[in-house]
């Protein structure tokens, strides 16, 4: 495909692997995550945006709409978002060519050092396999290192075909709980643990990252249990702890949607602390961050 | 020379004074003996001509002047300060005119010594140069000029042997033969040549010189022969080299006064001023790392020992870093040592070498004179020993008032500028007039000095190239280059007012020239969506390629303009040669400039500051830090050889191993792309509101301004505020 669609792209960041990368944000996933801080990836194709606090009430995009701004008539036409001023109506997605994100990447090259490099992130990205079989090679021509930020809940076949081209998997773990994780992220985590399984020995490097969420998965018994299973299926690599944070409110304002988290607190750094201390002292053989 | 504990202590001692002069030091302090001295001293020298009265003068005041000591001084130097009294205030007012200086003393900042004489021969063989020199001329102004010389020599020879004697009264006897040494022959030890250069430093910047912002140089280059040497013969350790270069930075911090000569607003609750403290807040500058005119790097073991005893609190000296090609790669340890300084928001920047080198080229400065650049205060290239300043600043170009002229020009004849192209000739004929202008007033002003050669002196005549060589001053005849500086301010703003108009105006037609210009002078009211679409006009900082470009180009044709211009109109075989250097310099003059600004096409609002110096203006930078470095990258630096950017970061964001690895990658990366400068800020924008509210419990909070760091609540609130604005819209 020569195409994809991206939600956003973020250069010099800081958290997306190793080292200053320049993440992409592909569109759509399969994962309906409850506490998703980028909820406007989920869908499939792009949505509209829509900041009022950014609005400063010109009318613009009404005298342009051809269906008088109704959501309902919405076809997603572009006329508003281009009309507005002040970037009060936004598309969450943009296609974008491989050369497109290629220059950008290439511009921000200098900037990598010795670890940093390219993620391909969302959303989940292994939905836009053909996109990533076309452009990952295409960054290792020009030595850039490359990272695939995935929810692992995709045919381990797929995974294959970007094998040789990924430098870093960066692999969300969210619950041990089959229950659990099927009500707070709406799929079942059976093809997650195969993956995981597959990628513990797939011979690249993987991270496993784990979003610790208040009143989900915050508890030593919850880490443990990831540690466990990583353990178990002989994973050696880097595991990292995520807190919770509720910097995507915004966006599910923008999006009409109502955001379950809006009064959960960010776990505490001595709690993280805890956690990680405790991950560490159980399981040796994982590097935990 | 110390057991380890006892370096400690003396480390901590020396640590807290300095720190403690930074902080708190009362900013009523003066040096009434100074002002005392150099009094009695006018008296008796009133019928001298110049060159002798200052000669004959600064003997008397060093012949005289107290010699304080403290038990932990292992460099000797310093000046007895004083809170006056009653009777001491209305003495200090009644000579505070010329700094408490008597009429011949015009001593001022912005030089650059040539330090390699005083290390290679000493200030006995520079005083033998100078004698020698005397006898072989008849001239009657060469040889008064020449006599004055040699009494300045004398005067610091008998400084140091004055503070030598004094300090093996005192018992601190290694000291005291370090300085005896001194004044005996040429620094043979690392010690000697520390000594040497503070005894001279000391002198001129609390003593003689108002606004003393002199450049310290190159000093790994300087002492590392002597270092290397010492550190063989087993006569000195690494610690013990560490300790003296410790006290050494200490000194520097203990003779300045409290405040900020911009950005106090002259309030002497606040502020010292330059009155009572010479040395006020003036930045001194020491040179790290680059490369030997051979062409080989310095990143030897001294150089990372200069960097390491940086305290990151100290105002004093500005470490400037030279980044050679490639230094990051080459030298990624100390790399990021320098960057791990950095992000603690020390009182350092780095330069890019080989910019600098490219720009003094263009101007035609000779290429071994261009290779041995070093910086001064504030944020300049300077060829040390060899170059006379005339305008430091007079030709600071505000590029926006002559364009916002043109547009209302185009619009009295009835039309729209056709491209931006046309914008482009019509500035760049408008700025041939202000060339021309600086060209000719600093060719008058070199003849005029050239006028009378040898009736002048100054400290920096004793420490110059070819001063003593040719019985001339400094001003005159004494110095190879005479220079001025054509700043180009805020030119990012400029670059966006006119990406703004190419944008809206010209190509896309979505606000009539006309239009545009009431909207100005309406300052945007009631004109939301228009004041909208400015705004989202591109921005340099953002890496936006239309205004890359458009820095890009302007900045090509100006400088291009500026050295066809000064080529064109003075005479590289001429003595001492013309040279017009080029820089992107506002220090704080962006903030007066904005509030004496209307409205203008980027959407930013009347009296709103504008851009600083090389940086772009505050809140463009909206797609992150190695965007709008990128952005930066597009100017080419090596027409310009100077150019202030202030990054403001978060201190959270780099923390740790990982986080200074990132640091360092980024920054790396932009000198390797061609960028100019950078300087770190390294605060939270809560904690400066938070200081706001409490000065008290925030007296040790510092600032990166323009090359120089400042206590934040020593500044007005204005600059307080302005401060505040930079770290929360860009970190």
């Amino acid at each position: 495909m020569d195409t994809a669609i991206l939600t956003n792209v973020q250069r010099g960041s800081l958290h997306d692997g190793p080292g200053v990368r320049t993440t992409f944000f592909f569109q759509g996933c399969n994962l309906h995550c409850t506490w998703c801080h980028n909820p406007e990836t989920i869908p499939p194709e792009p949505v509209l945006m829509r900041y009022a606090n950014r609005c400063i009430g010109c009318r613009i995009c009404k005298d342009v709409c051809m269906n008088g701004l109704r959501k309902e008539d919405c076809t997603l036409c572009g006329a508003c978002t281009e009309a507005c001023p002040a970037e009060a109506r936004v598309f969450s997605g943009t296609r974008r060519t491989a050369e497109e994100l290629l220059d950008i990447a290439l511009r921000e090259q200098r900037f990598y050092g010795t670890d940093g490099g390219v993620t391909c992130s969302g959303g989940e990205p292994m939905l836009q396999i053909e996109f990533l079989e076309r452009f990952l090679p295409m960054l290792k021509e020009h030595g850039i290192r490359t990272a695939v930020d995935t929810a692992g809940c995709i045919p381990w076949t797929q995974y294959e075909r970007i094998l040789p081209y990924t430098d870093l998997f960066l692999m969300d773990y969210k619950l041990a709980d089959e229950r659990k994780h099927k009500e707070y992220t709406g799929v079942s985590r059976t093809r997650i643990a195969e993956n995981l399984r597959k990628f513990a020995d797939c011979g690249r490097e993987v991270w496993i990252r784990m979003p610790i969420i208040p009143g989900v998965n915050d508890t030593a018994e919850d880490v443990c249990a990831a540690g466990r299973e990583l353990s178990d299926i002989g994973f050696r690599g880097t595991v990292e702890l995520l807190p919770f944070h509720r910097l995507g409110q915004g966006k599910y304002d923008a999006l009409g949607l109502n955001y379950r988290f809006a009064d959960t607190q960010p776990p505490s750094k001595e709690h993280m602390e805890k956690l990680k201390h405790t991950l560490r002292s159980q399981f040796d053989t994982l590097n935990v961050k | 020379m110390k057991t380890c504990g006892s370096m400690n202590n003396h480390a901590g001692l020396m640590t807290d004074e300095a720190l403690w002069a930074l902080t708190m030091k009362p900013v009523q302090t003066t040096t009434l003996e100074r002002i005392r001295l150099f009094h009695e001293a006018d008296e008796r020298v009133k019928e001298l001509p110049q060159p002798l009265q200052y000669g004959n003068g600064l003997k008397y005041v060093l012949e005289t002047i107290t010699l304080p000591l403290k038990e932990h001084d292992l460099i000797l130097g310093r000046v007895s300060e004083e809170v006056p009294d009653e009777e001491g205030e209305a003495f200090f007012r009644k000579y505070e005119a010329n700094s408490g200086r008597p009429s011949w003393i015009h001593d001022g900042g912005h030089r650059s010594f040539w330090w390699n004489d005083l290390i290679e021969i000493g200030l006995p063989g520079l005083r033998e140069r100078a004698a020698r020199e005397l006898e072989r001329r008849t001239d009657p102004a060469e040889r008064t000029y020449l006599e004055g010389a040699v009494c300045i020599y004398d005067a610091l020879l008998t400084y140091g042997k004055r503070y030598a004697e004094a300090a093996r009264a005192a018992g601190l006897t290694e000291a005291a033969d370090v300085c005896q040494a001194v004044t005996e022959h040429e620094p043979r030890t690392f010690r000697e040549g520390l000594q040497a250069m503070w005894l001279v430093i000391l002198v001129y910047c609390a003593l003689l010189a108002a606004n003393p912002t002199l450049a310290f140089g190159r000093m790994d280059l300087l002492l590392e022969n002597l270092y290397e040497r010492d550190i063989a013969s087993g006569t000195l350790t690494r610690d013990e080299a560490q300790l003296l270069i410790l006290d050494f930075y200490c000194k520097n911090n203990l003779i300045m006064g409290r405040g900020e000569h911009q950005l106090s607003g002259n309030d002497p609750t606040v502020s010292t001023g330059w009155a009572r403290c010479l040395c006020y807040d003036a930045p001194q500058y020491l040179v790290l790392a680059g490369r030997r005119p051979d062409g080989s790097e310095i990143a030897g073991d001294l150089t990372r020992l200069f960097a390491e005893t940086i305290v990151p609190r100290f105002k004093n000296p500005v470490i400037v870093v030279h980044y050679s090609p490639d230094f990051q790669t080459k030298h990624p340890d100390l790399w990021k040592l320098f960057v791990d300084k950095m992000r603690q928001s020390s009182s350092m920047m780095v330069y890019n070498e080989e910019d600098c080198i490219r720009s003094l080229l263009r101007s035609g400065v000779d290429p071994e004179d261009a290779k041995n650049f070093e910086h001064f205060g504030c944020n300049h290239p300077c060829m040390p020993g060899l170059e006379r300043h005339h305008e430091f600043y007079g030709a600071r170009i505000g590029l926006i008032a002559p364009f916002l002229d043109y547009l209302k020009s185009c619009a009295a004849e009835g039309r729209e500028p056709e491209s931006a192209e046309e914008i482009y000739q019509a500035l760049n004929t408008w700025l041939e007039g202000e060339i021309l202008g600086l060209i000719n007033r600093t060719k008058a002003a070199r003849d005029r000095f050239l006028a009378n050669p040898s009736g002048w002196i100054e400290l920096t005549d004793c420490f110059w190239r070819d001063t003593i060589k040719n019985a001339q001053s400094f001003d005159s005849g004494g110095s190879k280059y005479f220079c001025s500086n054509f700043h180009f301010s805020s030119y990012a703003s400029f670059v966006d007012c006119v990406t703004a108009v190419d944008e809206l105006v010209i190509r896309k037609k979505k606000i009539p020239l006309k239009r545009m210009l009431t909207l100005l002078e309406t300052n945007f009211e009631n004109a939301p969506v228009e004041l909208a679409l400015c705004r989202r006009a591109p921005k340099l900082g953002s890496d936006d390629p239309a205004a890359n470009l458009h820095a890009n180009r302007l900045l090509t044709l100006f400088t291009d303009t500026v050295n066809r211009l000064a080529a064109e109109n003075t005479d590289p075989a001429e003595h001492p040669r013309i040279i017009i250097r080029q820089s992107m310099e506002s220090d704080n003059h962006h903030i007066a400039a904005g509030r004496a600004l209307g409205a203008t096409p980027d959407g930013r609002l009347a009296g709103v500051p504008l851009s600083q110096n090389v940086a772009p203006a505050v809140g463009s930078s909206v797609n992150g830090l190695t965007a709008r470095l990128s952005s930066m990258a597009s100017i080419p630096f090596d027409r310009i050889c100077a150019g202030a950017q202030n990054v403001s970061i978060q201190p959270r964001a780099f923390a740790g191993d990982e986080g200074l690895g990132k640091l360092a990658a980024i920054l790396g990366g932009y000198f390797d792309m061609g960028g100019l400068q950078i300087q770190i800020s390294a605060v939270d924008a809560e904690d400066l509101r938070a200081a706001q509210k409490d000065p008290n419990a925030y007296r040790d909070l510092t600032v990166r301004i323009t090359g120089y760091s400042a206590v934040f609540v020593d500044m007005v609130k204005s600059a307080q505020d302005e401060i505040i604005r930079r770290e929360e819209m860009d970190a």
